[in-house]
C-alpha cells in the first residue's frame, strides 16, 4: 500500500485555509475595491495611498510604542513571577501557578472595567492617592491615556509571559546558579549572566506572543483609551464600522500590520535560531 | 598548624530526617582527603555544609580557622566541583574558566594570563572556544577542575567527579587528579562512593554512615585496622565471625563462636563486654589439603565454591560451625581445590580483629 503522509497534513491544511488564508485573500481583495461600504469593486492602490494620512500613521506609530511598552510591562512582572513560581518546592509549584495564572487567563471583559473604576478620575486609586496626599490637584488623568491602555494590555496579556518563560525556567539547571555563587557571583550577576541567557528562548518567544496580541489589540483601548487614544485596531475596526466608512483603507491597514507582523516574526525566528545554534 | 577545614560536632537535619549527625573532621592544608561511604550516607550534605549552602544545625565548620561570618556561600576559599559539574552551558571553555575571576574584578591581562595557565595545567590548550556540549565527558570533567583551581581557593570540594565516566577513563582520570593535587598542593576535599578510588586517591579518608563518621584513617589503617563491622565490610572484602569473648593466654584472645575458637592477636577493639565480632580479610585466609603448622587458626572445611577474578581466585570454604569463609588464592599457585573438595582453611592470629558492632 502506498503511504500518503501528506493527508495527515489535510486537516491543517484545511484550517489554515479556512481561518486564515481565505480571510486574508477576502480582505486582499476589499484593499484593492474603489469604495467601501457600499462597497465597490476595482482594482487600485489608493487605499495604500492613504495609509500615509496625518490621521492614520500617528495611530500605527501610537500603536508601535504602546505594544512594546505592555511587553516590556509583562516582562518586567511575567519573568520575576516565573522565577518565583519555579522557586517553590515542586509539590506547591503547581498550585501557586494556578493561582498566579487562573485569574489572569480567566480575564474578562468584566475585570477590565474594573480597571476603569480604578483608574478614573476620583476613582480607587486617585481616592487613595489623595488620602495619602499624593494626588497633584489635576488628578492622574490616568484613563483614557496610553498609560491606563499599557496598564490594562500588561494585565490582560501578562499569561502570554509567563507561559512561555515559565517553560524555559523549568528546564533551567539551578545547580548552575549555585556554581555562579560559589565562585564568588552576587544574585544580580547570577542572573544577568546565567540565567538570563539560559531562558532567553522563553524571552523572545513572550515578548513574540505579548507583542502581536497587543499591537492589533482593539478592546483594551476602547475600554480604557476612549476616543482620542486609538489603536491600529481601533482604527481598522472604524473603517469598517463607523463613518466615515472605508472599507478599502481598513483592509490595507490589516494587510500592513499582518505584514510588519510577519517580519517581526521572521526576525524572533532568526533571533530564536541564533541562541539555539 | 591551622587545619584547612574542621568541622566540630556538625548536624544537620533535611526534610525531617537528620542527615549529618556529630561529625567531627579535621583537615590539613594541602591533604588530599576523601568522604567515603554508601548511597544516601550524607557526602553530598556535608560537601555542602563545608561550601556554606546549607547552614548547620549544630556545631561549626572552620575555613583556615575562620567561621563563616557574614559572608555567603564562603564565596572565596572554597570551591565545588558539581556531581554534574554544573557547567555554564553558553559559554566557552574560555569564558567558563574566566568567570571566578571575573568576578574577583581581576585586571583584563591578568585574567587571561591564568585562565592559559590552567588549561594548560588540565591539558585543554586549543578547545578554549568550544562550548561545554562540544566536549567529552573527560574533557568537561576537566574545565569544571579548571573551573573550580584557577581563583586559588583553599579548599576544592569534588562531589563524585568521575562519577559519569566509564571505567577505563575513570583510572586515568583518577592518576591525573592526584597528580594535579600534588602539583597544586590544594586541599582537595574527595566525595565518593567508589571504595577503591577512595583507597588508591587519598592521603585520608573518612567513612561515613548514615550521616556519621565512623572511622578517620590513611588508606592502610582503613584497610588492615578497621574499627567497626561496617567498615571492615564496606571497605575491600573481609570475613565476620560473630562470638563470645574468652580471655586466652600471651596477648591472643579467643572468641569463641558455636563451639568453635579462634585466636585474634591483632588487637583492635576489647572491652569488657562479651559479644563481638571479629574480621579476617580473605587474603590472609589459606587454604590447602593440609596446612603446615605455624597457623594459631586451623580449621577442616569444604570447599563450596570457587570463582575466577582473573589474577585470583575466591575460594569459599564451609566449616564446622556451618560459616562459609572466602580466601583470596592468587592464580598460579600451586594446588587449586574445587568444590567439594575436603581441605583445611586457616589465618595467624595477628591478621584477625575484634571490631564494634556499628
Ligand atoms: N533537600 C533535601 N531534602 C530532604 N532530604 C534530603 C535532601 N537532600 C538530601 N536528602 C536526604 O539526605 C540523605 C543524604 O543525602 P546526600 O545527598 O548527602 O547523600 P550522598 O551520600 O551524597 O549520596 P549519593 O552517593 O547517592 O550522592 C539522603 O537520604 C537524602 O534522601
Ligand atoms: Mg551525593
Amino acid at each position: 500500500m502506498r503511504s500518503r503522509p501528506w493527508l495527515l497534513l489535510l486537516p491543517g491544511l484545511l484550517w489554515l485555509g479556512a481561518f486564515f488564508l481565505l480571510p486574508l485573500a477576502i480582505i486582499a481583495v476589499v484593499a484593492v475595491a474603489d469604495r467601501g461600504a457600499p462597497v465597490a469593486w476595482g482594482f487600485g492602490w489608493s487605499a495604500f495611498g492613504r495609509l500615509w494620512d496625518p490621521l492614520v500613521v500617528p495611530v500605527l506609530w501610537r500603536s508601535a510604542w504602546i505594544a512594546a511598552a505592555a511587553t516590556l510591562g509583562c516582562l518586567a512582572i511575567g519573568y520575576p513571577l516565573s522565577y518565583f513560581i519555579v522557586r517553590r518546592p515542586k509539590r506547591s509549584r503547581r498550585l501557586w501557578y494556578f493561582l498566579v495564572l487562573i485569574p489572569l487567563a480567566a480575564n474578562s471583559l468584566v475585570l477590565l472595567y474594573a480597571w476603569t473604576t480604578i483608574l478614573r478620575p476620583a476613582g480607587l486609586l486617585e481616592n487613595l492617592a489623595g488620602r495619602l496626599g499624593l494626588l497633584p490637584e489635576a488628578g492622574f488623568g490616568l484613563l483614557w491615556s496610553p498609560p491606563a491602555i499599557i496598564i490594562g494590555l500588561v494585565y490582560w496579556y501578562l499569561p502570554f509571559m509567563v507561559y512561555p518563560v515559565y517553560a524555559s525556567m523549568e528546564r533551567f539547571d539551578f545547580r548552575l546558579l549555585e556554581a555562579a555563587a560559589d565562585l564568588g557571583a552576587g544574585v544580580r550577576t547570577s542572573v544577568v549572566r546565567v540565567l538570563w541567557p539560559q531562558t532567553l528562548p522563553g524571552v523572545v518567544t513572550g515578548c513574540l506572543l505579548v507583542y502581536m496580541q497587543t499591537f492589533c489589540s482593539f478592546v483594551v483601548p476602547d475600554l480604557l483609551g476612549g476616543a482620542k487614544t486609538l489603536m491600529v485596531g481601533n482604527l481598522i475596526q472604524q473603517r469598517f464600522l463607523s463613518l466615515p466608512q472605508d472599507w478599502p483603507l481598513g483592509a490595507a491597514l490589516a494587510l500592513a500590520v499582518v505584514a510588519a507582523l510577519a517580519v517581526v516574526v521572521w526576525i524572533s525566528m532568526r533571533v530564536q535560531s541564533r541562541l539555539e545554534g | 598548624m591551622v587545619p584547612a577545614v574542621e568541622l566540630t560536632g556538625v548536624g544537620k537535619e533535611l526534610g525531617g530526617q537528620k542527615v549529618v549527625r556529630g561529625v567531627d573532621l579535621s583537615i590539613r592544608e594541602g591533604e588530599f582527603f576523601s568522604l567515603l561511604g554508601p548511597s544516601g550516607c550524607g557526602k553530598t550534605t556535608t560537601l555542602r555544609l563545608i561550601a556554606g549552602f546549607e547552614t548547620p544545625d549544630e556545631g561549626a565548620i572552620r575555613i583556615r580557622g575562620r567561621g563563616p561570618g557574614r559572608r555567603p556561600a564562603f564565596a572565596r576559599e572554597v570551591n565545588l566541583v558539581f556531581q554534574n559539574y554544573a557547567l555554564f552551558p553558553h559559554m566557552t571553555v574560555w569564558a567558563n574558566v574566566a568567570f571566578g575571576l571575573e568576578m574577583e574584578r581581576r585586571p583584563k591581562e591578568e585574567i587571561r594570563r591564568e585562565v592559559e595557565a590552567i588549561l594548560a595545567l588540565v591539558r585543554l590548550e586549543g578547545l578554549e572556544g568550544r562550548y561545554p556540549r562540544q566536549l567529552s565527558g573527560g574533557q568537561q570533567q576537566r574545565v569544571a577542575l579548571a573551573r573550580a583551581l584557577v581563583t586559588d581557593p583553599a579548599v576544592v570540594l569534588l562531589d563524585e567527579p568521575l562519577g559519569a565516566l566509564d571505567l577505563k577513563l575513570r583510572k586515568d582520570m583518577q592518576i591525573e587528579l592526584k597528580a594535579l593535587q600534588r602539583r597544586t598542593g590544594v586541599t582537595f576535599i574527595y566525595v565518593t562512593h567508589d571504595q577503591e578510588e577512595a583507597l588508591a586517591m587519598s592521603d585520608r579518608i573518612a567513612v561515613m554512615h548514615e550521616g556519621r563518621v565512623l572511622q578517620v584513617g590513611t588508606p592502610e589503617e582503613i584497610y588492615e585496622r578497621p574499627q567497626t563491622r561496617f567498615v571492615a565490610h564496606f571497605i575491600g572484602e573481609t570475613n565476620l565471625l560473630e562470638g563470645r569473648l574468652r580471655p586466652g593466654g600471651n596477648g591472643v584472645v579467643e572468641v569463641e563462636s558455636d563451639g568453635l575458637a579462634f585466636a585474634v592477636g591483632g588487637g583492635g577493639r576489647s572491652s569488657g563486654d562479651e559479644q563481638v565480632i571479629l574480621t579476617v580479610r580473605p587474603e590472609h585466609l589459606v587454604v590447602g589439603r593440609r596446612l603446615n603448622g605455624g597457623l594459631e587458626n586451623r580449621f577442616a572445611g569444604e570447599v563450596v565454591a570457587s570463582a575466577y577474578h582473573g589474577s585470583e581466585r575466591m575460594v569459599h570454604v564451609r566449616i564446622g560451625n556451618g560459616v562459609v569463609l572466602r580466601s583470596r588464592v592468587p592464580n598460579g599457585s600451586a594446588e587449586l581445590p574445587d568444590p567439594g573438595d575436603a581441605v583445611e582453611v586457616g589465618w595467624p592470629a595477628a591478621a584477625a580483629r575484634l571490631v564494634s558492632p556499628d
